[in-house]
C-alpha cells in the first residue's frame, strides 16, 4: 500500500527529483524545480479507508501539478511513532500530516471542536462551518502557534455507539463499564455516566474484549470495526453515534513549507483536500453500507443492531452540555470556537430538520 | 459576475493568452501553451448559488493551473440561449457548459437519473453512486453517444416541496391544482390529478399573483425568496420528495476534454470534486439564513408546513409507476434504473442508522 522505497534525500520545499513522472503526457513536462514532501499519518496501514485518503491526496496532488509536487505518505510507525507526526510536523522534521485533531487536544482544548463534539454537526455541517462559517478561520488561529496550517480532511462519520456485551436500556447501565473509547470529549460524558474509560490501540480492542478487560468498545463503524474483528467479540451493536456525528479527520502542514509553495501549489493542495473530502465520504458511505449488509446477512444471529433508547441518549446529551461547557472554559480560543460552534449550529439545524432530517424521516423513511 | 469583456480569439485548445495572470509567484510562470475553453450555462447571473459554482470552478482550474487553464464562464443568454448550450457543447462550438441532466431528458429520459428521481437518494448517496457505484461510468456511457463528458457538479438538495396557496391535506388536494413543477415530480403530480405547468424561474412570482398557478416548486427558501414566493403563497411545504438529491453538471466536449494534457485534465476533474463541497456548504448554509429569515422576518406571513404522511405515502406509490414508465424507455434508461435502485437499496440501511439517526436521535432529542 505504501511505497516503500527509501526515502534518501533530506526533505525540503524545493528539491530536484530524478524520479520519473509516468503520469504526466510528453508536451506538458515541465522543467520546473520541484517540490516533494513527506507526510506522516497517525493511522496505522490496516485502516485502509482513512490511509487510503492519505495516498489519495499524494496522488491527486501530483495529477494535478503533472509530477511537479510530491507527497509522499507514510503509514504510522513507518519513520516515526503514529502520534509523533504532530509535533514534528510543527518544527518542520516533515511538511505535512494526517490525523484526528481530537490527538492534538492536550495541547489547547479548542482542538475538539475541529473533529467533532458529542451531540454536535454531522459532517455536513461541520463543512459548512469551515467554509461558510468561521470553523477554517479559527482553527487556523489555533494552529497558528504550533507552526501548523490546518485542512479539513474527509468526514469519517456518523459514527456508531459502539459493541457491547450486555444491553443498554437506562443510563445507570454504564455505571461500572470498562469501556474503550478514544480519545475526544465523549470518553469525558461516559466517565461522567459512570463508566471505567480504558484506552487500547485499536490493534488491542478485540484482544480486550477475548480476555475480558473491556465489556463495551467504540470505534468507527461497520467496515472499519470489522476489520478490527468486533463483530465477533460482542453481541450488540449500537447507534446512533452520539459521540462523533460528524468527526473530521485533518491535513495539517507546517506553516512555513506550505507559504513556500508557488501560489498555483498552494491552491491545488488546498482544492485537492476539498476533493478528497468528496471522494472520501463518499468512500466511508458505500464501504459501510457494505459492511452493514454482511453483518445482516453473513451474521446473521450473532449480532443485534439496536438502537440506543431515546431516554439514555437523552440523559447523554444532559451529561455532553456538561462536558463540552467545561471543556470551552478551558482556555480563551476554547471559549471563542465553542461559541462560534455552538451558533452555527443552532442557524444550520432548523434548515437540516426540514431538508435532510424531512429526507430521512420522510423521503426514505415512509412506506 | 461574469466577466463581460468581449472574447474575440476563436477559443482552441491552445491560446497565447495575453492576460496578465496575476495570481502566479514570478518563480512558477511556466511558458507553456494556455489553454482557454468557454462555457455557457443554463442559469441567469441572478441564480447565485448556481452561476456561483460555474464562476467557482473557472477559478479553482485558473489558480491551480498557474493561469495555464482558463475558463471564461457566461451566464445563460449572453452568448448563446441558456438550453442550447448543451447542443453546443457536443458539437464543439464551446467546450463547456453547466447545467443539470434532467434539461436534456427529451434525448434520453436515462438522464434524470443522473439529476435526481422523485424518493431517490439525497447529495450524500448520489456521489456515492457516482464514485463508489457505477454512476458516473454510466453518464460518461450515455453521454458518450452525445460527445460530451460529464461531471457532478454540486447538489442543491434536498430541496423544499414548495409554494401553496392552499394546504395540502390528503392526496385528493392535488385534483385540479395548476402547480409549475419540473421534471419527473410534474410527471406524478399529473397522476395524482394535477396539472403540471411549465413556468421559467422569473416568472413564477408573477404567475402565481394572476392565479394562472395555485402552487410552485423552485429550490429551497434561499432561491425561492430571490424570486419573491415568500410574499405570494403562504404554505411553504417540506419535504422536497421530488428532489432528494439535485446533483448538477458539468459537460465537456469530449474532444476538447481528451486533448487537453493529463495533468489539466485531472484538474478539472478534481477541481470539480472540490466545488461539489463548496458549492454544497454553500446551498446549506445559504438557506439555514434564508429559513431564519422566513422564521422572524414573514413570521406572520409564511408557514413553513409538513406534508402529511399519508400524502407522501401516496406520491411514494405514484412516483414507482412514473419511474418504472420512464425506464422502460430506453435500455439505457432501464440499465441506469436497475444501477440506481440497487445502490439506494444497498446504502438504505447504513443510511438510516446513521444519517437517519443523526436527525433523529442526535439532533432530534431535546
Amino acid at each position: 500500500m505504501i511505497k516503500r522505497r527509501r526515502f534518501l534525500m533530506k526533505a525540503a520545499p524545493v528539491v530536484a527529483t530524478a524520479a520519473a513522472v509516468t503520469l504526466v503526457d510528453a508536451p506538458n513536462v515541465i522543467a520546473q524545480p520541484k517540490i516533494q514532501w513527506r507526510m506522516s499519518t497517525a493511522w496505522p496501514p490496516a485502516l485502509k479507508v482513512m490511509q487510503g485518503s492519505a495516498q489519495r491526496l499524494g496522488k491527486i496532488v501530483e495529477e494535478m501539478s503533472g509530477g511537479r509536487f510530491r507527497i509522499e505518505v507514510f503509514a504510522g510507525g513507518q519513520i516515526m511513532a503514529d502520534f509523533a507526526c504532530f509535533a514534528e510536523t510543527s518544527k518542520g522534521t516533515l511538511e505535512a500530516f494526517m490525523g484526528a485533531p481530537s490527538y492534538w487536544a492536550s495541547n489547547e482544548p479548542a482542538i475538539e471542536w475541529f473533529q467533532t463534539v458529542p451531540f454536535g454537526m454531522d459532517p455536513e455541517g461541520m463543512a459548512a462551518w469551515y467554509y461558510q462559517g468561521d470553523g477554517l478561520k479559527l482553527w487556523e488561529e489555533t494552529y497558528a502557534p504550533f507552526n501548523l496550517v490546518p485542512r479539513q480532511g474527509p468526514a469519517f462519520a456518523p459514527q456508531m455507539a459502539g459493541w457491547f456485551r450486555k444491553k443498554i436500556n437506562t443510563v445507570g447501565d454504564y455505571k461500572g463499564l470498562r469501556f474503550r473509547i478514544g480519545a475526544g470529549l465523549g470518553n469525558k460524558v461516559l466517565t461522567k455516566a459512570g463508566t471505567t474509560a480504558v484506552l487500547i490501540p485499536a490493534s488491542g480492542i478485540f484482544a480486550a474484549f477475548e480476555r475480558g478487560v473491556i465489556d463495551a468498545a467504540e470505534w468507527v463503524g461497520p467496515h472499519d470495526d470489522m476489520e478490527l474483528g468486533l463483530h465477533k467479540a460482542a453481541p450488540y451493536y449500537y447507534y446512533p453515534g452520539w459521540h462523533e456525528p460528524g468527526t473530521m479527520s485533518e491535513f495539517s502542514f507546517n506553516k512555513k513549507a506550505y507559504d513556500a509553495l508557488p501560489v498555483d501549489l498552494r491552491r491545488t493542495l488546498d482544492h485537492a483536500v476539498a476533493a478528497v473530502q468528496v471522494y472520501g465520504l463518499a468512500d466511508y458511505h458505500e464501504k459501510n453500507a457494505v459492511a452493514l449488509e454482511r453483518m445482516k446477512t453473513e451474521f446473521k444471529g450473532k449480532i443485534e443492531l439496536l438502537q440506543l433508547p431515546a431516554a439514555v441518549l437523552r440523559d447523554l446529551k444532559k451529561l455532553s452540555a456538561e462536558v463540552v461547557r467545561e471543556q470551552s472554559e478551558k482556555s480563551a480560543i476554547a471559549k471563542k470556537v465553542h461559541a462560534s460552534f455552538a451558533k452555527f449550529q443552532a442557524l444550520v439545524g432548523p434548515w437540516d430538520h426540514v431538508a435532510e432530517g424531512a429526507y430521512h424521516q420522510l423521503v426514505v423513511g415512509t412506506a | 459576475m461574469t466577466a463581460r469583456r468581449r472574447f474575440l480569439a476563436k477559443a482552441t485548445r491552445a491560446v497565447a493568452a495575453t492576460a496578465a495572470v496575476t495570481l502566479v509567484d514570478a518563480p512558477n510562470v511556466i511558458a507553456q501553451p494556455k489553454v482557454q475553453w468557454r462555457m455557457s450555462t443554463t442559469w441567469t447571473p441572478a441564480n447565485d448559488t448556481l452561476q456561483g459554482a460555474a464562476l467557482l470552478l473557472a477559478k479553482i482550474v485558473e489558480e491551480t493551473s498557474g493561469g495555464r487553464f482558463r475558463i471564461e464562464v457566461f451566464p445563460g443568454g449572453q452568448i448563446m440561449p441558456p438550453f442550447e448550450c448543451f447542443d453546443a457543447a457536443s458539437k464543439g462550438t464551446i467546450e463547456a457548459f453547466m447545467g443539470v441532466s434532467h434539461y436534456w431528458a427529451a434525448k434520453e429520459p436515462a438522464f434524470d437519473w443522473f439529476m435526481t428521481i422523485p424518493f431517490g437518494m439525497n447529495p450524500e448517496g448520489m456521489a456515492a453512486w457516482f464514485y463508489q457505484g457505477d454512476g458516473l461510468k454510466l453518464w460518461e456511457e450515455a453521454y458518450a453517444a452525445f460527445n460530451l463528458v460529464p461531471r457532478p457538479g454540486p447538489a442543491i438538495a434536498p430541496q423544499m416541496a414548495g409554494w401553496f396557496r392552499k394546504k395540502i391535506t390528503t392526496i385528493g388536494d392535488y385534483r385540479g391544482l395548476k402547480m409549475r413543477i419540473s421534471g419527473l415530480g410534474g410527471k406524478v403530480v399529473a397522476k395524482a390529478g394535477g396539472t403540471a405547468v411549465l413556468v421559467p424561474g422569473a416568472e413564477i412570482y408573477g404567475s402565481l399573483e394572476r392565479g394562472v398557478i395555485d402552487a410552485s416548486e423552485w429550490i429551497g427558501p434561499h432561491d425561492d425568496m430571490k424570486l419573491g414566493l415568500h410574499k405570494t403563497a403562504r404554505y411553504h411545504y417540506y419535504p422536497g420528495w421530488h428532489e432528494p438529491g439535485t446533483m448538477m453538471e458539468f459537460g465537456f466536449n469530449k474532444k476538447a476534454y481528451e486533448t487537453l494534457p493529463s495533468d489539466l485534465r485531472r484538474t478539472i476533474d478534481h477541481a470539480a470534486a472540490a466545488v461539489q463541497i463548496y458549492g454544497l456548504t454553500d446551498f446549506h448554509a445559504k438557506n439555514a439564513i434564508a429559513l431564519q429569515r422566513l422564521k422572524t422576518e414573514f413570521k406572520d406571513k409564511v408557514e413553513v408546513v409538513q406534508l402529511p404522511v399519508p400524502v407522501l405515502r401516496d406520491l411514494k406509490k405514484l412516483s414507482a409507476e412514473v419511474l418504472r414508465e420512464q425506464s422502460e424507455k430506453t435500455p439505457t434508461a432501464r440499465k441506469v434504473h436497475a444501477s440506481f435502485t440497487k445502490f439506494q437499496a444497498l446504502v438504505g440501511p447504513w443510511d438510516h442508522i446513521a444519517e437517519g439517526a443523526y436527525h433523529q436521535l442526535v439532533a432530534g432529542t431535546a
